[in-house]
């Protein structure tokens, strides 16, 4: 079950990967529910094994899901469960001092990812146009704590549930004009999107087998495109 | 922790954040007419870190300064020394 949970996590739909593709580590061994109370599912981490070549496409090659650090930083380092918790929370108080937000941090730490979410008055400064500055802000998180790919957690950030509602209001977007460019038989084009918006529509039109999307253009009006397939 | 909203405090701190060599971290600021310039200086073998792929990491890091600096009202650009 919790190895399921983490593929999905991974965006790997089940059957999609072979055993031998991905190695799963027993951090939190399962418990029966007892007596009317629910049992828990094992914490694991999976972590793929496989190369990049082997990669399913949309995980291999699209700079607007590339969210990560670099690669070839820093040797192996194995993180401490929590260890990216406590400095993850570290650098979220430094960085919400220095823009003069009083907020709360509430982090959540699992196997696989660091979920942060600040609370607090006037966020509007930490979220930024569109996004951007949370968005810059998670990704600096991303490549400060995780320097090294094969040992990284996922680190997101939010604040109030900003990231929540706009990946609701996106997936609404682009479900609705994946249907007006299979209906009129011709691609449309959506409005000029930052690369974490651009990210929301790929994928959630990736399953969409009768569309494809392309993001194109330059920053700042750079675009998705989504074209029916024929 | 209590310190003041300073964007070149901040800048030093994220920066130290990303490069396994701290103490080559510096920040200088200057204050010219099109404001407050601020130079980061980090070990050469390691610019790579604070610039990344495709100037990535160096524009978050210019998004993150731009929004410490709303406040102050006072333009504030990151200029990356190598």
């Amino acid at each position: 079950m919790a190895v399921q949970r983490a593929l999905a996590e991974l965006d790997i739909a089940p059957g999609e990967l072979r055993e031998d593709q991905y190695a799963v580590e027993v951090l939190v061994q399962p418990e029966e529910g007892f007596m009317g109370v629910e049992g828990t599912d094992a914490l694991v981490e999976v972590r793929l094994t496989l190369d990049d070549s082997e990669l399913p496409a949309f995980l291999a090659n699209d700079e607007d899901l590339e969210d990560g650090p670099d690669d070839e930083e820093l040797d192996e380092v194995y993180m401490q469960p929590e260890a990216g918790s406590t400095r993850l929370r570290e650098l979220l108080s430094i960085v919400l001092t220095h823009l003069g937000i009083d907020g709360k941090i509430r982090i959540v730490e699992r196997a696989d990812a660091i979920s942060a979410d600040i609370s607090g008055e006037d966020l509007g400064i930490l979220i930024g146009k569109r996004g951007q500055t949370i968005d810059a802000l998670e990704y600096l998180a991303n490549v400060a704590l995780y320097p090294n790919p094969a040992a990284r957690k996922q680190v997101r950030i939010d604040a109030e549930g900003y990231k929540k509602r706009r990946q609701a209001g996106i997936e609404r977007i682009a479900l609705k004009r994946a249907e007006e460019a299979v209906r009129r038989g011709r691609s449309v084009q959506l409005e000029p999107m930052t690369a974490a918006e651009r990210k929301i529509v790929h994928l959630a039109l990736k399953d969409w087998q009768d569309v494809v999307t392309e993001s194109r253009g330059r920053e700042p009006s750079r675009a998705v495109v989504i074209s029916p397939v024929r | 922790m209590s310190v003041d909203p300073d964007p070149k405090e901040l800048l030093e701190y994220l920066a130290r954040c990303l490069v396994e060599q701290k103490e080559e971290v510096r920040v200088e600021e200057r204050e010219t007419d099109a404001g407050v310039v601020l130079e980061l200086r980090v070990a050469k073998d390691e610019v790579g870190k604070v610039i990344g792929r495709q100037g990535r990491i160096a524009r978050a890091l210019r998004t993150l300064i731009k929004a410490g600096s709303v406040r102050s009202g006072r333009k504030t650009i990151i200029e990356i020394v190598d």
